[in-house]
């Protein structure tokens, strides 16, 4: 597989939260607001592409009877490394996500795609693949963030953009409004692709 | 056997080259975060108390203060060119749905100087509206003799339910009785209306309404009934905040934790006893 | 609602019971309340019944039409899904409020799963708890009853928070007029006496059968009794009963044929069901009313239900599967 197929391939083909369904904790717990989505989605996209360019590189070397132990404690360095760093260097992105950064590690995103894709492939490729589902899964939580921003708090980025008789629906930033969001738009989606086929 | 002694072997390499690389970050960022941390509280307490500079922490008298519902956690002098001006109080709360961290100034003239909401875990759009500046910017310059009290926002019939206990609850100890007689006057409508115009004249400089409105009126008229019986007319300014709508038990929490904090500061602080 | 089956050679009889005749005895059914609420509240209520009914009516057929299926409105479903939305409305809601309600009603409840016998949940209740979670504070503006305007002897409050907090048994209104409506409330919730006349029609009628509503009213009242606020057997089962929505939830909305049990024991479980989680979120949930919420967690456990009451048929083997 070429590396711009791989990119191609995680944000539309196989989008891991629209066409994988993978990684669905993060992808309802935080999108309450387009920006956390954003953050969110750039730091598992960051440990994913770093997790993925080392498993391949060790997919001689790791043992296949302790694959899945060891793909854990290559993801959690990186997520603990991820967490360091945030807190010591961008502490305002940290304080908005810090909870979820631990979650990264159990993010089946990073596992599935160590085991299905980055333990085959080569180091190049799954640098690609880790591009494309990292920016898929971003692109994913920001359209949740932006949709469940707007009409739960009627700003967009924190920028007032509903009118101000907006009532904001508040329900739409609590955890039903993630389900019902995703919902609507999985069948939206499975609608659209449908026609096309 | 050999077997399991390379697999072994191979995981522990992983894992010793992951503590390795983990150690060294930690080693990079420990000075960093632990600077981050104290600016980040630092932060939290001057937006409570801009005129300070820096804060030295101070032993909670008797070892703790207030109950489970309520707590001081921790106090702390407020200091410019080493003169005290004013203490910042953290309390811990328990709101509508868990616990709220409610940071809160005083200097020296006896005054409110600001009131932050850390960490908390409210409703978002209800209760996560304490958070707001037009509710949090009521209590500054909020005299410290006086409790606070959490009254209700106009066309807030509704919620009767909670904001009646809610309201009870901010008073903390001394006017339970009182207040809670003072929500059945509110209730009562027309005859309220009649109280309002003979008594909310003595009060209206002193309290924040801004919707000057008949219900409000009643409202107020009924407060101050309830707190002059209460405190024998001594001082009677009791001083009111317009709860949130919606979210009168989140609006009563953040009122019973600064009414804490303004006892322990009468208490024991107001003539510079803490230090 | 016989569970006799009569074999007979022909010619057979026609039954003339069809989706319409049946809703449309609801609707009558549901007449006395709109009246009670009119006189408790004034003709506001009326505007909001009739947007209600338009919103599903018409959210109905332009669904129907986008989706190129057959247009159903005259079967009266959506008609009586917008009654019962707007009966769970306050009085004071803004019309705009029932509008979105009534759309998600149809659109999102109803016609999203299927149609109608296709929801998995009474679509009036599954859009009242999303208008709950939008707009709490709206949805929650209780107002006084007119009638009793100009004398102050009854409160906005609702009698359920109050039965809630133990301390202020002093403001329950009387018995008497929590019975006929004489309280703050939902539009379709306050008055039991009209709900129950028409719940009587319906009964006789044949469109429902007493297993559900007896059950968990009975179920209802038992448990705040014996959990009362000043230790064991010293609830005020009754005003639980005649305050919030348990009359108008358990004969109208708990026995909807689609997300209730066919099977007569698989009803008996239903009722109970409803009656143990309402009176657990009355007596010590967040919330003071817990009708609604009780029928759609009942209306999800509805398919788990029947499948463990269903009737073995003749002759099958119990399998172990």
């Amino acid at each position: 597989m070429k590396a711009s197929k791989a990119i191609i391939n995680g944000i539309i083909t196989e989008n891991p939260t629209f066409r994988l369904l993978l990684g669905m904790c993060p992808t309802l717990a935080v999108t309450t607001a387009a920006i956390n989505g954003i953050g969110m989605g750039l730091a598992t996209a960051f440990v994913l592409i770093a997790s993925n360019l080392v498993i391949s590189l060790l997919k001689d070397f790791i043992p296949s009877q302790v694959r899945i132990p060891a793909y854990i404690v290559v993801a959690a360095t990186f997520v603990t490394m991820t967490g360091m760093l945030m807190e010591a260097f961008v502490p305002a992105l940290y304080e908005s996500l810090g909870i979820f950064i631990p979650l990264i590690v159990v993010n089946c995103i990073i596992l599935g795609r160590a085991e299905a894709f980055a333990s085959k492939n080569s180091p190049l490729v799954a640098i690609a693949d880790g591009i494309g589902m990292g920016l898929g899964f971003t692109l994913a939580l920001t359209l949740l963030g932006i949709i469940r921003e707007i009409f739960g708090a009627g700003t967009l980025f924190g920028m007032q953009i509903m009118p101000q008789a907006y009532n904001p629906a508040v329900i739409m930033i609590l955890p039903p409004g993630a389900f019902l969001t995703l919902g609507l738009l999985l069948g939206l989606l499975n609608k659209l692709t449908a026609k096309t086929k | 056997m050999s077997d399991i002694m390379k697999i072994g072997f191979r995981l522990f390499v992983i894992t010793a080259i992951a503590a390795i690389v983990m150690g060294l970050t930690n080693l990079a960022t420990e000075e960093p975060i632990r600077l981050q941390r104290i600016k980040a509280e630092n932060k939290a307490r001057q937006v409570a108390l801009p005129q300070a500079e820096e804060f030295g922490q101070l032993d909670i008298e008797g070892g703790s203060w207030g109950n489970e519902a309520v707590e001081i956690v921790e106090i702390y002098t407020g200091l410019s060119d080493d003169k005290v001006v004013g203490y910042v109080f953290r309390v811990k709360a328990m709101g509508y749905v868990g616990d709220m961290d409610i940071i809160l100034g005083i200097n020296t003239d006896d005054e409110i100087e600001a009131v932050e909401i850390g960490e908390h875990s409210e409703t978002p759009g209800l209760g996560a509206k304490v958070k707001d500046k037009a509710f949090l910017e009521q209590f500054h310059g909020k005299g410290t003799e006086a409790q606070l009290s959490a009254v209700k926002t106009l066309n807030e019939d509704g919620s009767a339910d909670t904001s009646g206990s809610s309201t009870v609850d901010a008073e903390g100890s001394a006017t339970t009785d009182t207040e809670s007689s003072a929500t059945v006057d509110t209730e009562a409508g027309a005859t309220a209306d009649t109280e309002a115009g003979a008594t909310a004249d003595t009060e209206d400089s002193a309290t924040t309404d801004t919707e000057g409105s008949a219900t409000t009126d009643t409202e107020s008229s009924a407060t101050v009934d309830g707190s002059s019986s209460a405190t024998g007319g001594a001082s009677g300014s009791v001083q009111e905040i317009q709860a949130i709508s919606g979210a009168t038990v989140t609006s009563g929490a953040v009122t019973r934790a600064i009414n804490l904090a303004l006892q322990y500061y009468n208490a024991i602080l107001i003539n510079g006893g803490g230090n | 609602m016989d569970n006799t089956i009569t074999v007979s050679a022909s010619p057979h009889i026609r039954s003339k019971e069809s989706v319409s005749r049946i809703m449309l005895d609801v609707i009558l059914a549901l007449i006395p309340a709109a009246i009670a609420a009119v006189i408790i509240f004034g003709w506001r209520v009326l505007l909001v019944i009739v947007v209600s009914v338009m919103g599903a009516v018409i959210t109905e057929a332009v669904i129907q039409k986008l989706m190129k299926k057959p247009i159903t409105i005259k079967d009266l479903s959506a008609v009586v899904t917008g009654i019962l939305l707007a009966y769970n409305m306050p009085p004071t809601v803004p019309l705009w409020i029932v509008l979105i309600g009534s759309i998600i009603a149809i659109a999102l409840v109803k016609q999203a799963f299927g149609g109608l016998g296709q929801n998995f949940m009474n679509p009036a209740l599954a859009a009242r708890a999303i208008l709950f979670a939008a707009w709490p504070v709206q949805m929650t503006n209780w107002q006084r009853p007119i009638i009793d305007a100009f004398s102050n002897a009854t409160s906005s409050a609702t009698p359920l928070p109050i039965l809630k907090d133990g301390e202020t048994w002093a403001k329950l209104p009387p018995l008497w007029d929590v019975f006929v409506g004489k309280i703050g409330g939902s539009i379709g919730e306050i008055s039991a006496l009209a709900l129950l006349l028409g719940a009587a029609y319906l009964l006789i009628r044949g469109v429902i059968n007493w297993r559900i509503p007896i059950t968990y009213i009975a179920t209802v009242g038992l448990l705040t009794w014996i959990f009362g606020t000043d230790g064991l057997f010293t609830g005020r089962g009754l005003y639980h009963i005649f305050s919030g929505g348990l009359i108008l939830g358990a004969f109208f909305m708990a026995t909807d044929y689609p997300t209730s049990p066919v099977t007569p024991l698989g009803q008996i479980i239903m009722g109970i069901g409803c009656g143990i989680v309402t009176s657990i979120i009355r007596l010590v949930g967040g919330y003071p009313g817990g009708v609604s919420y009780s029928i759609l967690i009942m209306n999800v456990a509805t398919p788990l239900i029947e499948r463990y009451t269903r009737p073995r048929i003749y002759g099958e083997v119990k399998n172990n599967v």
